[in-house]
């Protein structure tokens, strides 16, 4: 009798295990299964050659992107652009938790609409899209040096060249990103707080407790999970701070400033074809990020005893 | 009980099973790789080898081509041509549409079939035929007598081919003509000053010893004119930044102006030298210090660095806002038989120091070619070299470049060809085409593919003209306005290339077509990373502050390119030219 109940029991859980293994199946092919595509980073493949183990290099390409004084310095000038861009974007994340606190404080509810309807749309613009926006407005005879020239703060003749200079290259980048992101981002932190319970509110003010005292004491704390989830998410992509909107932005002149890991790789390898070089850099990439979230959740377990991994 | 767990067992096979899906192989493609060396030439007769394929069914080509602006179907009145003469349609795939054009090829290398049809450069084509994605041709491809007409080229070209043992053909070269390795049959320089005529009239038509002049002669005339008709503010050069692959783009082709053209890290001169591209000496540097020099003087458009081709293109060459010109078919932008009645036409300047690099057309070729996949089965391969041979034929050549007799064109009395209204106006307006020759527009239906066995230099055999309408004698006829009438008095030439020859200032070197190594991927990397390097700086030395600034970007430029490894690509590239100089010096004797 207890044979056949605990029998029962091990079929029971392997009906469980049953359930997930198609999600299980998932990960392998979509998530594992593509690191097979490493052994390019090894080998010397350029198509339409087929691959073959004749080609194996081992590590020359990684040597490659170290070899001379110049090369190295290159290298860590484009890991100082990405490391600075991702720490600015970073350093701002709360930035949407705000917005979206504050938006949530506007009490004329079309007003409300209508402002997060604006600040969503820029999400949905192509990057190469903004940048035509970018250029007519800040080219020699955009609106900007128009409107400059007309109130009389420079001469007609000797207009800014705003896209083509590189001062603040990482902050205009990041206003760019801003303008674009805000919104979407603040959508997530919109619907925690619609998650919050309203009796807290309510005792809040019975205490007689202020609209600042409020956000202060309730909304924020509430939204705080929400807010490391996403930071967490966040610095996993810390090095994937995208390649599209640095280069559509990119010119001679802020090239030193803008390029990006992912830039650079498009730049040097992609572009010409160097699949095992573009290889060999993103598994770098990768390992960074991992040290990087495992670093965070570290991080998170010492200042909030809790942990997501 | 027993119909819950059956499901969920069921739910959970379903799951397993639909994640699977995507990970099917394609795995057709491959046998019929070797079957296609057998038969073959028995079936193409030896006279002409056109009459024995039978045109009953239907068959589509697949045309892998690099040169297409277009992808999908060959439709209009074109595709009505080739359905009715061969019951054939076209299914073009071209990478520069695709979006990605290096994974499209990988991948369908990868698979091992291009396509039926396969346009490449002349590179590609090498490593496509050591992988043997391409089909050798050589048993029949002289069956075809229009095909045959070209045979001193097409084997010149595959015997330059490693791996390629003779007899064996794999590859057509595209663009070439009857006219000999040294012809030259257009009207303008590829490259040289063009300013517009009445402007340079207006100040007198002062006479340019220097490239200082033609810039002081640029400043004088932004001074007279510093907007165009609708107020916009014009400058004398006006550069974009999105044609730039290893260098500047518009600085590499104003090289030409000092008798060189850069080929990758290395600059070829009319002279057989093969220089540096970072030699102060060469035209590069020279090239820079001239548009450093413009932009000093304020002749240079401020959004140079900025802009992108469709800008400079859509809102300032064609609202008259750039008044230098360097391509010859930039004028086409402006040029007009109405703005050349207004005097408004932009006209070449002569600079008296200046000595143009000059290539002949491509009687060999021009760097691209043709080929057939290697995994089209007998018939349809047999249908190909039919089609091929009509492309090279003098009817089929009438279609590719002058399009539709009696729409298009009209045929005189004595057999030449007139271009009628509609003909005039096919590139500047949108020409409805009859039903009854296949409808849509006129450029919808026009040639998709974009490349051709024979270009439209070469000789009409049928009118002894050049097959591009624009040199026929009746549209210079045509196109005799009050500027070329003037330009022609001042200048005491019929036209720019008679005047450059007249001074000994065109230059010209043999057409050579070889096909060169592709670049190996340690190459290809050194390669993309001095490129990028020089290519940024010389667009921070064209708006230097200085010419201090101007000399220590250089400087430094040149620094760090030996630590990219400059030395061993400009090693790689020159002894990968000497070939091409050696053919040209073969070629001159």
């Amino acid at each position: 009798m207890k044979a056949i109940q605990k029998n029962k029991k091990k079929w029971d859980s392997f009906k469980l295990f049953l359930y997930i293994l198609p999600f299980l199946i998932l990960v392998l092919i979509f998530s594992y299964y593509p690191l097979y595509g490493w052994i390019y980073a090894f080998f010397d493949y350029k198509p339409p050659k087929p691959f073959s183990w004749d080609d194996f290099v081992g590590l020359k390409w990684f040597y490659s992107l170290v070899e001379t004084d110049v090369k190295i310095n290159q290298l860590l000038q484009v890991l100082k652009n990405t490391f600075a861009m991702s720490a600015i974007t970073l350093g701002t994340s709360w930035l949407p938790m705000i917005f979206a606190v504050f938006l949530n404080e506007l009490k004329c509810v079309r007003f409300r609409k209508f402002v997060q309807t604006v600040t969503t749309l820029p999400n949905f613009i192509s990057w190469v899209l903004v940048y035509s926006v970018a250029f007519s407005l800040f080219n020699s005879t955009g609106m900007m040096n128009t409107l400059l020239a007309s109130l009389g703060i420079i001469s007609p003749d000797e207009p800014i060249l705003f896209l083509q200079s590189s001062d603040h290259v990482w902050l205009t980048q990041w206003l760019w990103l801003t303008w674009k992101n805000l919104g979407w981002a603040s959508i997530m932190y919109i619907a925690a707080i619609s998650g919050i319970d309203n009796e807290m509110y309510e005792a809040a003010r019975v205490d007689g407790a202020t609209r600042m005292k409020m956000i202060w004491y309730i909304t924020l704390p509430s939204l705080l999970p929400t807010f490391f989830v996403l930071l967490m998410i966040n610095i996993a992509n810390f090095l994937n701070n995208g390649m599209e909107q640095y280069y559509v932005f990119q010119n001679a002149f802020n090239k030193e400033y803008i390029q990006v890991l992912d830039l650079y790789v498009y730049n040097t390898a992609m572009g010409a074809g160097s699949y095992s070089v573009s290889v060999a850099i993103s598994m770098l990439k990768s390992i960074v990020s991992l040290v990087l979230l495992f670093f965070a959740n570290g991080a998170s377990k010492l200042i909030r005893g809790e942990s997501f991994l | 009980m027993k119909t819950k767990r059956f499901l969920s067992m069921a739910l959970v096979a379903l799951l397993a099973s639909s994640s699977m899906l995507g990970c099917s192989q394609n795995q057709t493609g491959t046998s019929s790789a070797g079957a296609a060396s057998e038969g073959g030439s028995t079936t193409a007769s030896e006279s002409g080898g056109t009459s024995e394929v039978s045109h009953d069914t239907e068959m589509t080509f697949e045309v892998y081509d690099v040169a297409a602006n277009y992808q999908g179907e060959q439709i209009g009145w074109y595709g009505k041509v080739l359905k009715d003469t061969f019951n054939i349609k076209l299914n073009i795939i071209a990478p520069q549409v695709s979006g990605d054009a290096n994974s499209l090829y990988q991948t369908r290398t990868a698979s091992g079939n291009l396509g039926d049809i396969v346009i490449l450069d002349n590179a590609d084509m090498q490593d496509c035929v050591d992988s043997g994605l391409i089909m050798d041709i050589g048993d029949i491809i002289y069956n075809y007598e229009n095909l045959k007409e070209y045979q001193e080229q097409i084997d010149q070209f595959n015997q330059s081919m490693s791996g390629v043992e003779g007899g064996s053909i794999y590859a057509i070269p595209c663009n070439m003509n009857n006219n000999g390795p040294s012809g030259y049959v257009a009207e303008t320089a590829f490259s040289a000053p063009r300013v517009p005529w009445d402007y340079y009239s207006e100040l007198g038509c002062p006479e340019l010893k220097t490239t200082d002049d033609l810039l002081n002669m640029l400043a004088d005339m932004m001074k007279a004119h510093p907007t165009n008709a609708a107020g916009d503010k014009a400058y004398a050069i006006s550069m974009w930044k999105d044609w730039d692959s290893n260098c500047s783009e518009n600085a590499a082709l104003l090289t030409y102006w000092f008798g060189q053209q850069v080929k990758d890290s290395v600059l070829l001169g009319y002279d057989n030298t093969i220089t540096p591209l970072t030699d102060t000496e060469g035209g590069y540097y020279k090239a820079l210090q001239f548009l450093f020099k413009a932009n000093q003087m304020g002749l240079m458009d401020p959004d140079s660095a900025t802009q992108d081709w469709t800008t400079v293109c859509d809102s300032k060459m064609k609202q008259k806002r750039v008044y230098l010109f360097w391509y010859n078919w930039q004028n086409g932008f402006w040029n007009t038989p109405a703005h050349g009645e207004s005097r408004e036409n932009y006209m070449y300047v002569p600079v008296e120091e200046l000595e143009y690099y000059q290539q002949a057309d491509s009687y060999y070729g021009d760097g691209r070619v043709w080929g057939v996949g290697s995994s089209v089965d007998d018939e349809k391969k047999l249908r190909i070299m039919e089609f091929l041979d009509w492309l090279a034929s003098p009817e089929g050549l009438d279609y590719q470049h002058a399009s539709l007799e009696g729409f298009i064109y009209n045929v005189n009395d004595d057999g030449t060809y007139t271009l009628t209204q509609e003909g005039q106006d096919r590139f500047t307006a949108t020409i409805q085409v009859p039903e009854e020759y296949g409808g849509g527009s006129w450029s919808d239906g026009n040639n998709q593919i974009n490349q051709w066995i024979v270009g439209s230099a070469a000789t009409n055999p049928l009118t002894g003209e050049c097959y591009d309408p624009s040199l026929w004698a009746s549209s210079i006829e045509m196109n005799m306005t009050a500027t070329t009438n003037e330009w022609i008095e001042q200048f005491g030439a019929q036209n720019e290339v008679e005047y450059l020859e007249g001074t000994d200032q065109l230059k010209m070197v043999a057409n050579i077509n070889i096909p060169l190594a592709s670049d190996s991927t340690d190459i290809a990397l050194i390669r993309s990373q001095c490129g990028t390097l020089i290519k940024d700086t010389s667009w921070q030395m064209v708006f230097a502050k200085d010419e201090a600034e101007f000399n220590s970007l250089w400087e430094n430029m040149c620094t760090q390119l030996e630590g990219l490894g400059w030395g061993t690509l400009t090693e790689y590239d020159t002894e990968k030219y000497q070939a091409i100089v050696d053919a040209r010096i073969a070629a001159a004797e």
